[in-house]
């Protein structure tokens, strides 16, 4: 974040400088005009590789019958109805995002799958997470810390609601390990506008989606603000060659 | 092995893995005695992580380490993947975990009980993979499978034999069956020389002593 010359706090939205208290707002209406086809684009964008991109996150998460797992920034549910299924009847998901539109579509894909037994749904700000100290064995925030405007906030806030050994898992595109990767996910990334506009009718939702790309800590970057927020053994995977990147962190016992 | 890749590499294997577990009652009963255990199999050359894990009555495959999965592993097995691949052909009775190339922590117990149960399931891949493959593709991997099951015997009965030609005939290393018979029976001779030589000293010490003694 930075100060403009009149000392109001800034922050990035994309490309843009905007006020930090304007972010959020920003955000939320991205969110809202795109959550109807989000499912969709992901696949476009992807080329369908999310779904594998999913699974290793999943696999990562080793979460198990009776467990607790929070789906920060989930959205349309799709990493919570695979958790409920993991976690039974025993466990617990709480799907939570800041965004009404994306959580209406969410709440409709798990009612329509009758998964609402062991999966609650609440409307939160990732970086003032409204739960108590020491109640989740596992936090996946996939495809969403680029958006939160106080990461380092968001992230203290994840170590506090976790269980002693507990985990963190951060799904984020992040910077390409390999030049010609880079260069190629550069060029593709182009037509993400141009999809937007095609099958959702909004360029500028997905322009803000490239740029924020661009403007999130690099793998290093997010690793150190992990250690920052009090998680240990803190790594990451880079999958498709660093397009996307799987940080992990642990809560002390 | 980039662990994503690996993970790929697994998903086909897992679901074919338990497909079978699904299909038979008897090999779901023999893997729950295995439920939440959780086995890491190390390779050293090349390098390549697997663990093992049961869950529910079902396995789970993925190619990342525990460490990073941040759980522990019962037990784990390490060696060159050479040695790890030749478990699966062998009999218990030869006891392939007896290996100086293998490495074992934790507990042993339960790689040894696995490999049993495996041997003992005899599973058919054929019979599991036909719905799954197609009965044509099933049968060539079958076929596949028996004819490399068969190398593996003759050779591995060619090679010992070379092998053991080599180190007694060639190389002089060690010594032939005939030439360790030979000199074993020219121990057994000596012993008994000194055997009858310490006979005949007491029966000699024995006259001695009803002598009368010389003035």
């Amino acid at each position: 974040m930075s100060n403009t010359s009149d000392s109001e706090e800034t922050t990035h939205f994309g490309y843009e400088e905007v006020p930090v208290a304007q972010k959020e707002q920003r955000v939320g209406q991205v969110f809202a005009s795109v959550a109807n086809r989000y499912d969709i684009m992901n696949d476009v964008m992807s080329l369908g590789s999310h779904r594998l991109i999913k699974r290793f996150t999943i696999e990562l998460s080793a979460l198990r019958k009776g467990q607790k797992v929070l789906d920060l920034a989930g959205g349309t549910g799709d990493f919570s109805i695979r958790f409920s299924t993991i976690v039974g009847e025993t466990g617990q998901v709480v799907l939570a995002d800041i965004n009404e539109s994306m959580l209406q579509v969410g709440r409709d894909r798990i009612i329509d799958r009758g998964l609402s037994s062991n999966i609650d749904i609440a409307q939160v700000n990732a970086e003032h997470l409204p739960f108590a100290d020491n109640t989740f064995d596992c936090i996946c925030i996939a495809y969403g810390l680029r958006n939160v405007t106080n990461k380092e906030a968001a992230l203290a806030s994840m170590q506090r609601v976790l269980k002693p050994g507990g985990r963190v898992l951060v799904l984020e595109f992040s910077k390409p390990t390999n030049d010609l990767v880079g260069k190629a996910y550069d060029v593709y990334s182009k037509l993400w506008p141009i999809a937007g506009k095609a099958i959702t009718g909004d360029s500028d939702s997905y322009r803000y989606l490239v740029e924020s790309i661009r403007m999130h800590p690099d793998q290093e970057s997010l690793l150190q603000m992990m250690r920052d927020a009090g998680l240990v053994k803190c790594k990451y995977h880079n999958v498709m060659g660093g397009v996307c990147a799987i940080h992990i962190g642990f809560k002390p016992l | 092995m980039n662990p994503f890749l690996g993970s790929l590499a697994l998903i086909p294997v897992e679901k074919i893995l338990n497909t079978i577990v699904g299909r038979d009652p008897h090999i779901a009963k023999q893997f729950l005695a295995f439920d939440s255990k959780c086995i890491e199999i190390i390779s050293r050359q090349p390098s390549l992580t697997l663990n093992l894990r049961f869950e529910d009555g079902a396995v789970r495959l993925s190619a990342i380490d525990t460490e990073s999965l941040g759980i522990e592993a019962d037990a784990t097995i390490s060696g060159k993947a050479e040695t790890l691949l030749r478990l699966l052909g062998q009999k218990s009775d030869q006891r392939p975990l007896a290996n100086a190339a293998l490495d074992i922590h934790g507990d042993a117990t339960l790689v040894q009980d696995l490999q049993m149960t495996i041997e003992s399931l005899d599973i058919n891949w054929q019979d599991y993979l036909a719905p799954i493959l197609g009965d044509v593709l099933s049968n060539e991997l079958g076929e596949v499978e028996r004819s490399a099951k068969d190398w593996g015997r003759s050779a591995g009965g060619s090679i010992r034999r070379n092998v053991r030609d080599y180190l007694s005939e060639e190389a002089r290393l060690v010594p032939t069956a005939l030439e360790v018979d030979s000199f074993s029976n020219r121990l057994d001779h000596l012993r008994l020389g000194i055997d009858r030589l310490e006979a005949k000293t007491e029966l000699l010490q024995r006259r001695l002593a009803l002598l009368p003694q010389a003035k």
